[in-house]
C-alpha cells in the first residue's frame, strides 16, 4: 500500500486514530501524525509504521496493542498519533 | 573496499570509505552483541563468556556495557554486552551507550540478537547493523517460542536474502551455540555484507550525503550518511568534529537531500526500511492463519488491568514483601543468626581471643560497643544479610516474571501527575532493592526531567531492601506504626513528586513500553542472580561497615562522639526522640541500612515507644541517601544536581519527621 506519512490532515483521510477503536478492534495503520518528531520516531522504531496490522488488547489506563507477536503499551498521547484503517 | 554494486552502482566514488578502526590489542576479535531489549543478549553474553551479567524479563536491563572473555575456534574474543536499543539512532541515554560501542567502532563483529517470533519486527534493525560495514551475524533466539507459536523461518533463505550468517539458537537452553562457535571462528574472513538497497529516494540521498564525507571515520561511512539523514546529533557530533570544514559542507547536503525527501527522514528511512523487510521475508517468515493463544497470557491481562491488577499487587506486597521479606527475613531469619550465632557464640569468641590485648581502647576497636567485629560485622551478616537474601529473592522471581512492565502500565497515570510515566516504575521498584543501582537504572528514562525527578525520588522515599526489611521487623508487631510510615513516605513521593514537576521545567514524558510475555521464572537464574546480588551487596557493604565502625570507635575514644552527639541532640529532640538515637542518624549517613541496623538495636534494648520508633523510622528512611547513591548520584546527574537534592532532602526529613512527632502526640499516640 502507498502509504502517506506525516501530512495527515483528518479530512482527506479515510483514516481514524487509533484511540477511537476499542479492545479487539483492529486496523492497518495508515499514518502517523506528526506533531511532534521524537515521538513519532520512536512509535516507528518500534514497529508502528504504515501498513503493519495492529490490533487493540486493552485501552485502559493505558493503550495496549498487539503487532505481530508482541504487545506495546503506549499512554494516550503516544497511541492517538497512529491512525489506522479500520478492520476489525 | 567494501563495494556493494546492487546499491552504490551509480555512486560508488572515493567516498565510499571502509571502516576505519583500531586494532584491538594483543589482535584479540571484538564480538559486540546488539539488538532490542529483552531479547536473550545478556543469557548469550553468560554462555559466551562463563560470567554472569543480570538477565530479567523487562527491557532495560542492562544499560551499560559489560566486556567478558570468551574462546570461539581459533580466536580469543572479547564479547561486549550492550544495553538493548530500539534503532540505531538512540531515544536513551543507554540506547546512546550502544550507539556509542557501534560508531566508535570498539568491535570488529557485529552479532546482532532478535527475537525470532518478532523478526519482521526486527529486521529494518538488522539492515541498519549492514551499513555498518562489519561482519554481521544474525542470531535467531527463542526458537522454543517461535515453535510454540507454530511459526516457521526458513533460515536458509533468509541467509541467503541477506548475505550473512543466521543462526537459529534457544540462549537458555544452549541450542545453537556451538554453531555460533564454528560461524565467529571464521566470520573474519567473511566479505563484510553489503548493505540493502533502498528505494523512494532514500538510496539515493544516503549515496549524495556519502559523497560529501571526507574524513576517515571509525564506521562506515554508509551507516553514518543514514544516521546523518534521520537526524542523529550523535552522528552530526563525529562529523563536525570529523570533517575538514567543521561539517559544514556535509550539513548542507544533509538538508538538500533531506528536502528532496519531502519529510523527516528518521520517518522516511524507518518506512522504507520497512518495506524493503517485508519483502524479504515474504516466504521466509511464515506464520498460521490463526494466532495462537500463549502461555500466561491471560495471566498477563489480569496484571496490566486495575480491577484484577490493583489487588493482586497488595497481595503480592502482603504475601512478598511484609510476610516473606519482613515476617521471615528479617524477622525468624535474623532471630536465627543473631542470638544463637552471634551472641552466644562469635561475639563471646571473639571478646575471649581479644582479651590478651591489656588496652582497653585498642581492645575496643575489635570488640565491645563499636567493636569492628562485634559491631560491623554483626550488623553485616546478621542483620543485613539475611533481610537482603530474603529480598533478592522475593525480587528476582518478580522481575523473571515479567511482572514489572505490566506495574508500569498500571500506574502510568497516577506517575504522570508526579512528571513520571510509567517506565519511571522499573528504576523506582528497583530501588527497594539497591538505590545506587537504580539510580543508574534511571538512564532508561527518555527526557533528562524525569530522570533528575525520579533520582530525587528514589534519594529521598524509597527505602532500599536492607532499610525496608529492618523496618517491616522493627514495625511488624505495631500495625499502626507500619502504616503510619507507610503512609508517611507514600505521602512525602506524592507530595514533592507533585510539586518538584511542577517546578521542574519541562514537559511530562509520554510512556511507551513492550510488554514481553509472562515467563516462568528459571530457577537457575533467580539463584544465580539472587547469590550474585548478595556477593556484591556484602563486598560493597562489609568495607562501609567496618570503616563506620571504625569512625564510631575514634570518635568515642577521642570524646568528638560526645561533640557530634551534642550537636544533633536538638536536633534528635525536636523528633522527640532519645539523645542515644544521634548515633544512628550518624550510621544512617554511611549507609541506609547501617542507620536502621542501628534502630534495630535500640529497639531491642526497649529504648523507644511506638511514637519515637515510628518516627525514627520516617525520617532515617527519607535522610540522606547512603554514601554509594550519592556517588552515583553525582556520576549520573552532576554534582551540582546531586548536592542540591542533599540540600532539599536533609531539613525535609528532619521536617517531616518533626512534624510527625508532634501530630502522633497530638492526637493521643
Ligand atoms: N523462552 C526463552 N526465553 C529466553 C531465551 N533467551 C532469553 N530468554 C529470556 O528473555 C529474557 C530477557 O533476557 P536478557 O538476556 O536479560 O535480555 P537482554 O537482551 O540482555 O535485555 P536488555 O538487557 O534489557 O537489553 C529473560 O527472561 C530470559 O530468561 C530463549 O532462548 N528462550
Ligand atoms: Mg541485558
Amino acid at each position: 500500500m502507498t502509504a502517506h506519512i506525516h501530512r495527515c490532515s483528518a479530512h482527506s483521510c479515510p483514516s481514524q486514530p487509533l484511540t477511537t477503536l476499542r479492545a479487539g478492534g483492529g486496523g492497518i495503520i495508515s499514518c502517523l501524525t506528526d506533531p511532534e518528531l521524537p515521538r513519532t520516531a520512536r512509535l516507528a522504531s518500534l514497529g508502528l509504521l504504515p501498513g503493519v496490522e495492529v490490533r487493540v488488547v486493552q485501552t485502559y489506563p493505558a493503550w495496549v496493542v498487539r503487532l505481530g507477536f508482541t504487545d506495546i503499551a503506549l499512554d494516550d498521547q503516544m497511541a492517538s498519533l497512529v491512525r489506522v484503517l479500520r478492520t476489525a | 573496499m567494501n563495494t556493494s554494486t546492487t546499491t552504490r552502482a551509480a555512486a560508488d566514488t572515493a567516498a565510499c570509505h571502509e571502516p576505519h578502526s583500531e586494532p584491538s590489542e594483543e589482535g584479540r576479535l571484538r564480538v559486540a552483541l546488539v539488538g532490542n531489549p529483552n531479547v536473550g543478549k545478556s543469557v548469550l553474553f553468560n554462555r559466551l563468556t562463563g560470567r554472569y551479567v543480570t538477565v530479567s524479563n523487562y527491557p532495560g536491563t542492562s544499560v551499560a556495557v559489560t566486556r567478558g572473555h570468551a574462546h570461539v575456534g581459533v580466536h580469543d574474543a572479547e564479547i561486549l554486552d550492550t544495553p538493548g536499543a530500539y534503532a540505531l539512532v538512540p531515544g536513551t541515554e543507554e540506547e546512546r551507550v550502544t550507539q556509542d560501542v557501534l560508531l566508535d567502532g570498539v568491535c570488529d563483529v557485529l552479532v546482532h540478537v532478535v527475537d525470532a517470533k518478532n523478526l519482521p519486527r526486527s529486521l529494518p534493525f538488522t539492515l541498519q547493523l549492514l551499513e555498518c560495514g562489519r561482519p554481521l551475524v544474525l542470531v535467531l533466539n527463542m526458537m522454543d517460542e517461535l515453535r510454540s507459536l507454530d511459526l516457521i523461518i526458513d533460515v536458509p533463505a533468509l541467509e541467503e536474502r541477506l548475505g550473512i550468517p543466521v543462526v537459529p539458537m534457544v540462549a537458555i537452553h544452549g541450542d545453537g551455540m556451538e554453531h555460533l562457535h564454528t560461524v565467529l571462528s571464521d566470520v573474519v574472513s567473511m566479505p563484510v555484507p553489503s548493505p540493502v538497497s533502498y528505494g523512494n529516494g532514500i538510496g539515493t540521498a544516503m549515496d549524495r550525503v556519502e559523497a560529501a564525507l571526507q574524513a576517515e571515520y571509525p564506521v562506515s561511512t554508509r551507516a553514518l550518511s543514514s544516521l546523518l539523514l534521520q537526524g542523529d546529533p550523535g552522528a552530526r557530533e563525529r562529523i563536525e568534529a570529523g570533517e575538514p570544514d567543521g561539517g559544514a559542507e556535509v550539513a548542507r547536503v544533509v538538508d538538500e537531500a533531506t528536502r528532496a525527501l519531502g519529510g523527516p527522514g528518521v520517518y522516511r528511512t524507518a518506512f522504507e526500511r520497512q518495506r524493503v523487510a517485508s519483502e524479504l521475508l515474504e516466504e521466509v517468515f511464515r506464520s498460521p492463519a490463526k494466532q495462537k493463544k500463549r502461555r500466561g497470557e491471560r495471566l498477563g491481562r489480569w496484571l496490566a488491568r486495575p480491577m484484577t491488577g490493583l489487588p493482586i499487587l497488595f497481595l503480592i506486597l502482603y504475601v512478598g514483601l511484609y510476610q516473606f521479606v519482613g515476617v521471615f527475613g528479617a524477622g525468624t531469619l535474623v532471630d536465627l543468626i543473631e542470638g544463637p550465632l552471634f551472641e552466644s557464640r562469635i561475639n563471646p569468641f571473639f571478646e575471649t581471643l581479644f582479651q590478651g590485648i591489656p588496652w582497653e581502647s585498642v581492645r575496643g576497636l575489635f570488640v565491645g560497643e563499636y567493636g569492628m567485629l562485634t559491631l560491623g560485622i554483626r550488623y553485616a551478616v546478621a542483620i543485613i544479610l539475611p533481610v537482603v537474601g530474603s529480598f533478592f529473592l522475593f525480587f528476582s522471581i518478580l522481575e523473571d516474571s515479567g511482572y514489572f512492565p505490566r506495574l508500569a502500565l498500571l500506574v502510568d497515570r497516577a506517575f504522570k501527575r508526579i512528571g513520571l510515566s510509567g517506565r519511571a516504575v522499573i528504576p523506582i521498584v528497583l530501588g527497594f532493592a539497591c538505590d545506587t543501582m537504580a539510580t543508574m537504572v534511571t538512564r532508561t528514562l527518555e527526557t533528562k526531567r524525569e530522570r533528575v525527578l525520579s533520582t530525587l525520588l528514589l534519594a529521598l522515599a524509597i527505602p532500599c531492601s536492607a532499610q525496608l526489611g529492618v523496618i517491616l521487623a522493627i514495625l511488624s508487631g505495631h500495625g499502626m506504626a507500619l502504616g503510619v510510615w507507610a503512609l508517611s513516605l507514600l505521602g512525602t513521593f506524592m507530595v514533592i513528586g507533585y510539586l518538584s514537576a511542577r517546578l521542574l521545567p519541562g514537559e511530562t514524558a509520554s510512556f511507551h513500553m513492550e510488554l514481553p510475555p509472562m515467563r516462568l521464572p528459571r530457577p537457575g537464574n533467580v539463584m544465580v542472580k539472587t547469590y550474585s546480588r548478595m556477593q556484591w551487596y556484602f563486598l560493597e557493604v562489609l568495607p562501609l561497615f567496618l570503616l563506620a565502625s571504625i569512625m564510631l570507635w575514634a570518635l568515642d575514644l577521642t570524646g568528638m562522639l560526645r561533640v557530634v552527639e551534642g550537636i544533633l541532640t536538638p536536633v534528635v529532640s525536636a523528633l522527640g526522640l532519645p539523645a542515644e538515637t544521634s548515633t544512628i542518624f550518624l550510621l544512617g549517613f554511611f549507609r541506609r541500612d547501617y542507620g536502621a541496623a542501628g534502630l534495630f538495636d535500640l529497639n531491642q534494648q526497649g529504648l523507644l515507644d511506638v511514637v519515637q520508633l515510628t518516627v525514627a523510622a520516617v525520617t532515617l528512611t527519607l535522610f540522606v541517601p547512603c554514601v554509594a547513591q550519592f556517588l552515583m548520584m553525582v556520576k549520573e546527574r552532576g554534582w551540582k544536581t546531586a548536592t542540591g537534592m542533599f540540600l532539599l532532602i536533609t531539613p525535609l526529613a528532619f521536617g517531616v519527621g518533626a512534624f510527625l512527632n508532634v501530630s502522633l502526640r497530638w492526637i493521643g499516640w
